[in-house]
Order: C-alpha cells, then structure tokens, then sequence
C-alpha cells in the first residue's frame, strides 16, 4: 500500500510536499466483572495518514495549504489517486503562511520496554494475574476491569526524505473499585503505561483499594467557602500541565497563550518556581516516542526554569511562525520538586483532594475545578475523609503561593511532585 | 438528497457472508458489523486555516462469535479474495490465545446464553439538503471565514477566533444468520468560537450546531455571530460564584447535560449487570419530581444519533426512562440484555469497529412541560439562570453529577441583575436534583456536538437536551 501511495503522491503535480504516517496495530484486550472474564478481543488492523502540502501564490502572497487524508488497506491504484488528488485540489484554497516539513534527523534516544519481547496475548495475561493478586479483600474489590495491550508500528515518511520506522508496546487499565460501607462506593482509576515493572500494577491497585475503603468511610465536604487546597497525585499532574499546554509555540502563535520567552509565568510569585523538562524518553511513559509525527527527531528539552520561560516547545510548523528553533511535540513533561515535605504541606487546617469526578483545568483561562470524589479534611486536629461538593478556582489567582511536594509521583506521561498546595481556594461543601 | 450506501461494504458484503458461514462452524453464534465512515472536518482560525479527513472516519469490521460461554470479538480492516483464509485463521487463532491463557491462569470465564434472532432484513437511507460532496472545499472555507471575518466587526478585543465545520456519512452493515441490515446517513456539527482578551484576563464565548444535515449547516452557523462574540465579551466581567445552594433555571442545552449525565449513564444497563447503578434500587419508584419526563433511543428524536440499527445489530427504540416522576426502565446493549433476561433497546454502540460495545445513550431528553421561561424567573427569589457547558461527568453508583457551567445570570427577587458568575461548577446528588424541578417549560431542543465517553474513553456520538427546567442546585 505504501508504493501505491507515494507513487500517487509524485505523480500529482500539484503536490509540493507530503507526509506519510502508516500505523499497524495489533492487540489484545480484557474484560472482567470482578474476577470472572466477561469478554476477550483481539485486533489487527493498519491505517494510511496523508498529508499533502501545496504551495501557491495569490495576489502577490505566497501561501502553503495542505489537506489531510486516511487511506485504507485494501483501497485501489484508483481509489487513493482519487483521495490524493482530492485533498491536492482541498489544498490550493487553504491560506497558510508558508512554513518547511521536517528534514531527516537522527533518533536522539530508544525507547525500550520487556512488552517488546514476546507474544502480547501472554502478556496481557500476566497483567491480569497482577491486577487481581491484591484483589482479596472482602471489604473493597475490583468490580470492573478492562485491560487492553496494543503494539504499534510507526512507519513516518516524507518528501523531505524523512524515513523513521519505531515501535511501542501501550498498556492501558480501567478499573473500578467497590468498598462496602454504609452505602457500597465507587472509585474510577485508569493506568497507562509502556514498560512491564514487576509490582507496580499490584501496588497502585493495593492503593487504589484502600482509597475506596476511605471513601465508604468519607463524610460530607464542610462548607469552607475557601480553604488551602492541597492537590495529590492526578490532579497535581492535571494542574501543573497548564504551564506545559501554555508553552507550546502553537498556543502562542495562536495567542491563546501570553507566555513570553524570559518572562515569570507564574507572575509576581511568593511560592515555589516550577521548573519544567519535557522528555521522550520518559521510561515506561504511555507517550514516549522517538519522533513526534512529522518524523522529527525528539530530544530532552527544560522549557521553564524556577518560573520562568526558557524556551517554546513545538513543531517545525509553529516554530518556525514563531522564528524558534522546533523541539517536536514531546508529550511527556516532568516538573523538579519543592522543598516541602508532604507532612509539612498538611500542617494547618486543609483539604487534600486525590479523585475528582473530573479535574477540569482550562488551559485559555486559568480556570479549574471538579466535583470531590475523594479527599480528606484536617480541621487542625483532626484528619478525615471527604466527598462530594466541589472546588473552583483561577490559576492566575492562586499561583503566586503554589507550593510543590518534596515527595514525586511517575503516571502515564509525569514524574513531578506527588502535591501542590494552593490557598484561597472556593470550596462548595455539603455541611 | 438520499446519502447513497457505501459501494465498499456492498462489494465486501459476499465475503463477509462467507465468513460467517466458515464461522459458523466452529461458533453457534457469529455476526459481522462492517463501517465505512467518512467525513471532512473544515476548521477557520483568524490565524490559519485547516481541511482533515473526520476523526470519525472508519473502514473496518468486527465480528463476534459465541465462544461456548462469553463472547469474543476480532477487529479488522483488510478482507479480500486473497486474504481471506488467512484473516478466517486469525479470527479463529487471535481470540482463542488470550482466552486459553486466561483458563491457564485458572480464571473464570463469565456465562452467557447464545443470541437468538428473528429474521430480520432492513435498509434505510438518510436525506440531507446539501450533501458533503455537493460543496467544494473553496465554498466551505469561504463562508467559513466569512462568519470568522464578521466577528471582527463587533469588537476589537478578540485575540482568535474559529469557524469550524464537520460533515460525517456513515454507512454501516450488519449481518449475521439470521441479519442483513445496511444503513447509510449523514450529520453535520458546527462551532463558532472567539476568545477575547482584557489586561490579562482571558475568556471565550461558541457556539454550537448539529443535525441529520449536509452543509446547509453552515448556512444556520452564520446568524450567531454577534451573540457568540457578545458572550465572550460579557465573560470579561464576570465573577466567581458565592458557593451554596441556589434556586437555578437551566437553558436547554443545560438541561440535555443533565438529563445525560445524571440519568442517561446511570440507567446504561452494563452498569446493572456489573451492580454499578443505583438505578436498579429505584426501578418503578419516584426518583424526580412529577413533572419529569425523560426519553432515549435511535428513534426518539431526529438528531445525530438517530439510526435504523445499533452496532449490535438491534433495530434503535424510543425508550421512556423516566415518567411522571417515576424510573421506568433503562437502556440496554445485546449482551446485558442476554445477562438480564431483558429485551435490547438498540442501544449498543463502539466508538468504531476496532472498540468493543457498550450500553450507550443515544439521543437522551426532558419532555417539554407547560410553564414558560418568563414564569420562572419571576419566582425566583435570589438564583441563576445557567447557560452553556464545557462538560460533565457522571456517578453511576452513588448519583453524584459534576456539570461544569459555562456561566450563569444572576437573578434577584424575579428579575436580572446584570451580575455574571462564570465558571459554575454545578453538583449533587440525582435524586435530590430531579426531586427539586418545580417547572419546565414548553420548548424542547436538542443539540449533538461534541462525544460523549464512558468513563473516560469509548468516545460515541449522542445528542442531548430539554426544555427549560426549573430546580435547586448545589454551586460552586
């Protein structure tokens, strides 16, 4: 198929450049209700990402558009010369600023993992075994799972000459966790990762159990009206991305963004400077890739340093509008911790929040919040479980303060502080 | 015009019917859901402008056969004359790998009864005014940067600003022995979006659109303009909300997110197999106020996810959820309905052949009541009227709802005060919420942008609304 495609390709004349990505997939997935397998499937399937660039001038103005298309195994000669030239003709009316494709580059790193090793139908079975050897709990269990290994071929091929060929192996877990109690509660947890790490499933799904025991156990959220906050685990990782979406040269060409190269992007601040390294080779991170999906060749990158701007992070596309050098799209970031232990975070009346309903974060305008699903009140004297009610805030209002654990967490794209604290936080309690 | 089937699935459709039969001999049960969906999605920004393929866009199969006790799927994108035996091994070789090495590790394997069909052969083809085809890229592209050029018009604080527009055919084919069900239709969905900054406080106002319709759409995106910059512009000076308990009337699209978040996903029926629903504690019991109303199904309002049959193969209902007040019933895939000894209500659908299916909502709703909107803001003492929404999330098990509300009107003893609180976090607890509607209007709209997930993923499309509702809710 791929001849087929870029035979099209260079025969239309029209056509300045292109990029081709060919994905091949092949996976496995479980699904149980508690510990009895309620279904099985399995998958094999490929895909065919094109873009075609046109370059063209109007009164006087030069313009590079572009269209994408999928084409499909199994399509004809005639089939993807009609898509390629339709998408060639879609890409003479769009009026972009011209910009370069990626140029070959040198893979700056390797991703490795034990999944590459092995049929993944053993694997996932392994995982499954892991996932239930906590599960014996007669007060809290899992009640349902859904564990899901897919191995993926990259083939990212350009005009430019670009020609990268890489492989991942992405495990994905949804599990929800039940605790009896006076009422039986839910938790909702997913787990994403690339590598297999011995334990590392059993301990999260231990945690995961005994966050819901807490939560049976919880009382309703006081009605504070505002409180130090202080985020744990996801939801930290949520919040401190707002800094990394806020960097990204697209956001700023397209001025959602007002960060500047120099500048504090925490404003005038009090608290801890966040310090941001975005890293592809993040181990046994879901993302981590080689390339981004132009075929550029990725590389570890420090984008903020004690608060302060040092570098867009982007495509070659964006970067260039904004006359930077490009880093690629890197999707795993880590941020360096405070210097405040947890314990010392907790001291003073607070709210600590693990599980919202959603953690929402609005990377435009600094706006976030969600419903508590679970977390726990400290009065001063004593520390209790919470749920329901709500919190809501502006990251404009709160970060001059912020401060981060000493204590790291790793997730499926993050390692950074395990918590953030922030004061002056709205708290829409029950009682 | 009538959207026109999809000439791959009706070329694969011999194949396909034969692998059922080389199936079915090994398998008591095996159907076969074939796709071909494909769109365009046009998006104009003030600073570049963009034409993709959908990200809706499919060409797959997936087949499902009956393996003893469960049931395993195979996905696929590839089935020709010459590929044939061996895709037949893989399906046969792929589904039983994991499942032998599940045995091996002495799990359990769940314990379903095999499908029975009736013979069923349908076909239906949707119409739309303008199909995708009939518009060329540069008449898309142009209205859309007219409406973006317009924005401009109303203020100069805008910092970007986007029209964006998708059209989507779906064509879809089922088949199984006793099945053969083809279907092809179009939607469309639309966004008007302007973000608008002062000093350094930033805030954005959409707009947006969905339909059984072809391009005409864009046609309807055109006159919100104004309203959509307006909105945003207003946002600038709006103020954080005083949490606690209000007296709020919901817009429509409010109330659709509601109506879905609060008991669309708690009535999903894989959720009563798996004991997820505290729906099933309330089944013929009061769980709303008796002005309450709510409906789902294929064929329960014309919106994008209105269909002939779901991707199990079951033909789309209109299920009465709620009436009077009282839960009637729930919405149901195939396989939960095999669980529960219930009947399928065509609610059965993947985010694409290579997901598995789920109990799903379809188009889910409040019926429209016989108050108006001018009543209930007079009543009300000291609340909002909440308008738009980013997004919401459900609670299944313990009917907590989270609808995070674009903003809301304050409203003072029966008239507006011309105060703004923005963003609300709306929450609660199911009951107590439907309990408190003390009026609904007589209006009903639905709208269908946007996908809503399970949890956090199996993105589908569905649509959602009401009419105006009045009730007390907890914000924040």
């Amino acid at each position: 198929m791929l001849k087929k495609i870029i035979k099209a390709l260079k025969n239309i004349r029209e056509i300045s450049d292109w990029k081709v990505i060919e994905t091949i997939k092949e996976g496995h997935e479980l699904y149980f209700i508690k510990q009895e397998l309620d279904m099985n499937r399995a998958k094999k399937v490929s895909s065919y990402n094109v873009t075609v660039y046109r370059d063209f001038e109007e009164a006087g103005t030069k313009y590079r558009g572009s269209a994408q298309t999928t084409i499909h195994p199994g399509m004809s000669e005639k089939e993807v010369k009609k898509r390629i030239e339709e998408s060639a003709f879609a890409a003479g009316f769009v009026k972009n600023k011209p910009y370069p494709i990626a140029e070959p580059s040198e893979a700056k790193g390797n991703i490795s993992s034990r999944f590459q090793s092995g049929e993944i139908s053993d694997w996932i079975a392994e995982i499954a075994s892991e996932v239930f050897s906590q599960d014996t709990k007669e007060e809290a269990f899992l009640n349902s799972t859904e564990i899901y290994l897919t191995k993926t071929k990259t083939h990212i091929l350009n005009s430019r000459g670009v020609d990268v060929q890489f492989d991942a192996v992405r495990a994905f877990i949804e599990l929800v966790v039940t605790a009896t109690g006076k009422e039986e509660v839910e938790l909702y947890h997913q787990l994403r990762f690339s590598d297999y790490e011995p334990d590392s499933i059993s301990k999260a799904v231990d945690e995961f159990l005994k966050e819901a025991l807490d939560r049976a156990k919880a009382k309703p959220t006081p009605a504070l009206g505002s409180a130090p906050v202080i985020l744990v685990s996801e939801p930290a990782e949520d919040f401190l991305s707002y800094y990394v979406d806020n960097s990204s040269a697209r956001a700023v060409y397209e001025k959602v963004s007002t960060f500047k190269i120099g500048d504090s992007v925490q404003g005038d601040f009090k608290g801890d400077g966040i310090t941001v390294t975005l890293d592809p080779f993040m181990p046994g991170s879901f993302y981590s890739a080689p390339y981004d999906g132009d075929g550029f060749a990725l590389d570890k990158e420090q984008i903020i340093k004690d608060g302060k701007l040092v570098k867009y992070w982007g495509d070659v596309r964006y970067s260039h509008y904004l006359g930077v050098e490009p880093t690629g799209n890197i999707h795993n970031f880590s941020v360096e911790p405070g210097r405040d232990s947890l314990d010392e975070l907790r001291e003073g009346p607070h709210l600590e929040i693990a599980l919202f309903s959603a953690f929402n974060v609005d990377s435009i305008t600094g706006d976030f919040g969600g419903e508590i699903r679970l977390g726990w009140y400290f009065d001063g004297k004593e520390r209790y479980p919470i749920t329901g009610g709500s919190i809501s805030g502006n990251i404009n209002q709160v970060q001059r303060d912020l401060l981060l654990s000493k204590e790291v967490q790793k997730s499926k794209r993050y390692s950074g502080p395990k918590a953030v604290k922030l004061f002056n936080v709205s708290v829409s309690g029950i009682k | 015009m009538k959207i026109q089937d999809s000439t791959f699935l009706i070329e694969v459709r011999p194949l396909l019917k034969r692998l059922i039969s080389e199936l079915s001999k090994d398998y008591k049960y095996v159907s076969i859901l074939g796709t071909d969906v494909s769109g365009k999605s046009y998006t104009v920004l003030t600073t570049g402008v963009s034409i993709s393929d959908s990200n809706w866009t499919e060409r797959g199969f997936v087949v499902r056969a009956f393996n003893d006790s469960i049931y395993s799927e195979y996905s696929f994108n590839e089935l020709t004359e010459e590929n044939f035996h061996r895709v037949l091994d893989n399906i046969r070789k792929e589904t039983e790998k994991s499942l032998k090495n599940c045995k091996e590790r002495g799990f359990r394997t769940g314990n379903y009864p095999c499908v029975v069909e009736e013979r069923v052969e349908k076909h239906f083809n949707g119409n739309v005014a303008v199909p995708l085809e009939s518009s060329s890229p540069s008449e898309i592209i142009e209205k859309l940067t007219s409406i973006k050029d317009r924005a401009y018009e109303y203020t100069d604080l805008l910092v970007n600003f986007m029209a964006a527009y998708e059209g989507v055919k779906v064509s879809k084919l089922f088949l199984s022995p006793n099945k053969d069900l083809m279907q092809s239709y179009m939607w469309s969905q639309g966004y008007v979006y302007g973000i608008v900054r002062k000093g350094n406080v930033t805030r954005y106002g959409y707009k947006s659109y969905s339909g059984l319709k072809g391009t005409e759409l864009i046609d309807e995106m055109s006159k919100d303009v104004k309203e959509v910059v307006d909105k945003a512009v207003m946002l600038l000076d709006a103020v954080p909300i005083e949490p606690g308990l209000y007296d709020v009337i919901c817009s429509p699209e409010v109330a659709g997110l509601i109506a879905h978040e609060a008991f669309g996903h708690g009535v999903e029926m894989d959720m009563f197999v798996k004991n997820r629903a505290k729906a099933v504690e309330y089944l013929n019991k009061p769980v709303a106020s008796k002005l309450v109303e709510m409906h789902d199904g294929a064929r329960a309002a014309e919106e994008v996810s209105s269909y002939l049959f779901d991707d199990e193969g079951t033909l789309g209902t209109d299920t009465t959820i709620i009436k009077d007040g009282v839960l009637l019933t729930g919405i149901s895939d195939l396989l939960s309905a095999l669980k529960l000894g219930t009947k399928p209500t065509g609610n059965g659908k993947r985010e694409s052949f290579e997901r598995k299916a789920y109990a799903r909502m379809t188009n889910t709703f409040f019926s429209p009541g016989k108050d108006t909107l001018e009543e209930m803001i007079a009543s009300i003492e000291h609340g909002y009227l909440l308008e738009d929404y980013y997004s919401g999330m459900e609670d299944p098990k313990n009917w907590g709802i989270q609808c995070m509300i674009a903003y809301g009107w304050e409203i003072k003893n029966g008239k507006f005060t011309g105060k703004i609180v923005s963003p609300v976090v709306m929450t609660g607890y199911v009951p107590d919420l439907l309990q408190s509607i003390s009026m609904v209007s007589g209006e009903l709209r639905l709208s269908g942008s946007g996908a809503c997930g399970k949890g956090h993923k199996e993105w589908v499309k569905v649509s959602s609304g009401g009419p105006y509702i009045k009730a007390k809710a907890r914000l924040g």
